[in-house]
């Protein structure tokens, strides 16, 4: 199984969005909801947990304990450490599809709370 | 395909019906300018010496129009056979599409069903001012049924039975969406039936017009329903999508009718369609608005008049799906 993403350290969790430049078009229909990713040109069908995850991120961006606890409430169950590995499994694949980011990732390089900058090669581009 | 710019030197051709013409005049066409023949939007030339496709042509088509010259047609389409040796030792024919050879031949014995799915393959290939889902679609009172299917699944059977049966005809194989409003444009033309479906259609539609078998193709045996004649009249009459069933035949089954998510249904229209993502986010959003008004099913049948019965009791909904372009 994959190592998750950057949530091995629950003193740094950033915040979760929706990548808004692949997600251009979506439908729900009784809890299911289809993704248009104008990107990749593919459509995704996502499942009961990714659609609450993604209905969630629609509103504002979300920590994983933050989607955790509204898929706890959504889905009348506990936020136990079982629904967090939930709800990280759906992210991690909302992620690998690229329909998410976090804010971290979404900010300009070498900007004052972006990552750093890509170091220069030592030849021209 | 030709350029509209000849259109400019000649007048359009004097239109009648195909079964106006005599035996010679359609031999003389097929031989030689070539035969003029619209099937619902779409004007193709088509030529041939072979007797087969000439005989095929003369009873599947004689209810269509067909103009005496035209100066611009969508598809320039010629069935032949390869020259040398091999045109006497194992007989072949070739499908020319603008002159150039899309495809292997096949034997000759299989030349008409090869002018079908040659053309075909001519309109979901190059008509992308269409959406195009590989689906039969039919119509009653203004509304269409878009039956989307593996090959195999007994769409064409029940699509046969139904043109036959108080529905229209608005296609065998290609639902053509409009770009604009999501309606379906007609596309009558003949239906494939494979297999024991011929005979089933032959015993249910007592004078059918079903072309000789072509046997040995890649799909069975395979012989051709002529389209109903109103469904051919009426071909410019597109239709507001209403139900989008997916059929599927099974021996002894009883005929059940099955709601289906509409999120599983538009994924598989998608994956039905051969166009799709050429036409990116738009084609999303016309698809998922089909998928929204539409009721979805799965179909599951034995007995063609009991499907009949189902089908005369299905009702329109309004969907209204929570959605957004970002």
């Amino acid at each position: 199984m994959k190592p998750p993403r950057n949530l091995s350290d629950p003193s740094r969790q950033d915040a979760w969005r929706l990548n808004h430049q692949r997600v251009t078009a979506w439908r729900a229909w009784a809890g299911e909801i289809v993704v248009y990713d104008d990107l990749s040109g593919d459509t995704l069908l996502l499942d009961v947990v990714m659609a609450e995850i993604f209905k969630r991120l629609r509103e504002t961006p979300a920590t994983l304990d933050q989607l955790t606890d509204h898929l706890g409430s959504v889905l009348d169950l506990e936020s136990t450490p079982r629904l967090r590995h939930v709800a990280q499994t759906a992210l991690d694949r909302l992620a690998d599809c690229g329909l998410v980011e976090t804010e971290l990732a979404a900010r300009p390089p070498g900007g004052p709370n972006g990552p750093p900058p890509a170091p220069e090669l030592p030849f021209p581009a | 395909m030709a350029v509209h710019c000849a259109c400019l030197l000649r007048p359009p051709g004097h239109t009648v019906k195909l079964s106006r013409l005599s035996g010679s005049e359609l031999a003389r066409r097929l031989n030689g300018p070539g035969l003029f023949l619209h099937t619902g939007p779409f004007l193709s030339r088509i030529r041939t010496r072979i007797p087969q496709v000439v005989e095929g042509i003369s009873l599947l088509y004689a209810d269509y129009p067909a103009p005496d010259h035209e100066a611009f047609a969508d598809y320039h389409i010629s069935l032949e056979k390869p020259a040398g040796l091999r045109a006497w030792y194992h007989p072949q024919v070739l499908f020319k599409f603008d002159g150039l050879v899309p495809f292997k031949p096949l034997p000759l014995a299989q030349a008409l069903p090869f002018l079908e799915w040659g053309l075909n393959w001519s309109i979901a290939s190059h008509a992308n001012h269409f959406l195009i889902i590989h689906a039969a679609t039919i119509e009653k009172d203004g509304l269409a049924a878009i039956l989307p299917g593996a090959p195999g699944a007994g769409k064409s059977t029940l699509t046969a039975f139904l043109v036959n049966n108080g529905w229209r005809l608005l296609s065998d194989e290609l639902a053509l969406v409009s770009l604009n409003d999501g309606r379906i444009t007609p596309l009558a033309r003949p239906v494939s039936l494979k297999n024991e479906s011929i005979d089933i259609i032959r015993q249910v539609i007592p004078g059918a017009t079903i072309s000789a078998l072509s046997k040995d193709t890649a799909k069975g045996t395979v012989a051709l329903l002529k389209a109903p004649s109103a469904s051919i009249e009426r071909v410019t009459e597109t239709a507001r999508p209403a139900w989008i069933i997916f059929p599927r035949f099974a021996k002894g089954a009883a005929t059940e009718l099955t709601p289906r998510s509409k999120a599983s249904t538009l994924i598989e229209l998608g994956d039905n369609a051969f166009n799709y993502s050429i036409h990116g986010e738009h084609g999303f959003e016309l698809l998922a608005g089909i998928v929204d008004r539409c009721a979805c099913f799965e179909f599951t049948y034995s007995e063609l008049a009991e499907a009949q019965r189902t089908f005369a009791a299905l009702e329109p909904e309004g969907g209204a799906a929570e959605g957004a372009m970002a």
